[in-house]
């Protein structure tokens, strides 16, 4: 059953407006930041739904505010520009309108580095707060980020499995 | 096998206890964590919402689309200056609600009731009870548990998004949340809270969901004020012991079958309905023109 606890109804605890186009998306961000430790460089493509509503949904600022450590509960991920302009994060963004093949129309790549290795990571944000990761490095998988998940530890547990080590 | 309100009532009636209680109790059981845990757990969802609901009410601003913004302000000053025609119970719920849906409108921290797009509505009858009824903080939040049994029925039987079922799942299923707890939370039995469901999904049964531009505003935040006085025209009948003709589980199948059948245009994608009239497609103009950068 795909709703289970009480929480799945009531909550998750989130800044607004759109489950699906900001809260899923911070953790798409927040992934990538645990997965490097820190994020020193990043280019972020939106695509579908996100590319042409980003700026209403404030789908910038939480991928932006993902990135920088923050998680969807956090009312930080509102000021995502002005934090990222303190701890210098050097961030560009492309759009495209387009859904690639297959893909789920809330669909971001994100292309980022921290001092010392790269990632470069898909994700969907599917609704409901929910998001997943289906592509590392060039390898596919299928990582749910719930609205409840531990992302930093199942960032770390992902790092340790085959293809990614 | 899947939980009906049918199963809950019969349940909650021959263990003598409120369906927030038999939900309550349920948590404990599937989580393992303790009963004084998951009530906490619930009762902080409780004040994230009230504190939303303050947010909102001084937050005069328009959001960055232009769409929403200042209207709960307005709200708030008619019904200190006049006797609103819906009454304190009412009018409150909306103002309340409108509060909540306009700070989600602005990234404010909201409570996904069940989804953000519907975030106003639960706040809405909390407040209002609270203010209006005196209804304290824990059995605000026990009826928090009755919102959420009744919605992962409708989750698990239909939708709750508007996205999957139009925005009747979305706003019609927060509605009818709103109408079973408000029943049980002014003494109704769990058999009561089900009739009260099953008559404000109903009134809601059909709605596309159709937001302007896509974003979470107009229609939306309206149709969070509004499903309030909905909820509690519900309950009121509920408590009169009017019931359902047709019972709460069949509605929430009807609702599941029209979500099916509804045309993917009139899904969140903002191909139809209100986002398709000049003024809706002349929002978006303004708003989005976005070639592909890559
Ligand atoms: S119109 Fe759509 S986006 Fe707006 S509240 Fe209804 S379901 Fe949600």
């Amino acid at each position: 059953m795909e709703f289970d606890s009480c929480f799945d109804i009531i909550g998750p605890i989130m800044v607004g407006p759109s489950s699906s186009h900001t809260a899923g998306v911070v953790s798409i961000g927040k992934f990538v930041h645990d997965w490097l430790g820190e994020v020193a460089d990043v280019t972020i493509t939106f695509y579908g739904s996100l590319a042409s509503t980003y700026q209403g949904h404030g789908s910038d600022k939480a991928i932006l505010g993902g990135l920088l450590g923050l998680s969807a509960h956090d009312i930080n991920v509102r000021s995502a520009y002005a934090l990222a302009k303190d701890k210098g994060l050097r961030y560009d963004f492309q759009f495209c309108t387009d859904i690639p093949g297959g893909c789920h129309p809330n669909t971001v790549h994100l292309q980022a580095s921290s001092s010392t290795e790269n990632v470069h990571a898909s994700g969907a944000s599917i609704g409901g707060g929910v998001a997943y990761i289906y592509k590392i490095n060039g390898h596919h998988t299928s990582i749910n980020l719930g609205t409840g998940a531990e992302i930093s530890s199942i960032a770390a547990r992902t790092k340790k499995e085959a293809p990614f080590r | 096998m899947k939980d009906t309100i049918e199963s809950i009532v019969q349940e909650c009636m021959a263990q003598d206890v409120s369906i927030g209680e038999w939900m309550l109790r349920r948590e404990v059981d599937r989580s393992g964590s303790s009963r004084e845990q998951i009530f906490g757990r619930m009762q902080e969802r409780l004040h994230v919402m009230k504190q939303a609901v303050r947010d909102g009410l001084s937050d005069i601003t328009e959001t960055e689309s232009r769409l929403s913004g200042g209207d709960a302000c307005r709200m708030h000053q008619y019904n200190q200056n006049t006797a609103p025609l819906s009454g304190p119970v009412i009018s409150t719920a909306m103002t309340a609600a409108m509060a909540t849906s306009e700070s989600n409108a602005k990234m404010g921290l909201i409570v996904a009731t069940p989804t953000a797009g519907s975030a106003g509505i639960l706040p809405g009858v909390m407040v209002s009870l609270q203010d209006n009824r005196g209804v304290d903080d824990d059995t605000l939040t026990m009826g928090l548990f009755a919102a959420s049994a009744i919605g992962y029925v409708f989750a698990n039987h239909a939708f709750i998004s508007g996205a999957a079922g139009g925005c009747q799942a979305e706003i019609g299923s927060a509605t009818a949340m709103a109408a079973g707890t408000i029943t049980e939370l002014q003494q109704g039995t769990p058999e009561q809270a089900a009739h009260a469901t099953a008559m404000a999904m109903k009134s809601l049964l059909g709605l596309v969901c159709d937001p302007v531009a896509g974003l979470v505003e107009v229609p939306c935040v309206k149709r969070n004020v509004i499903g309030t006085s909905i909820a509690f025209s519900a309950a009121d009948m509920a408590l009169a012991g009017i019931t359902s003709r047709i019972p709460c589980d069949e509605v929430i199948q009807t609702m599941h079958t029209i979500g099916r059948d509804m045309p993917g245009s009139l899904k969140e994608t903002a191909e139809g309905g209100l986002a398709q009239t000049p003024t809706g497609k002349e929002a978006a103009r303004r708003l989005y023109q976005r070639p592909c950068t890559l």
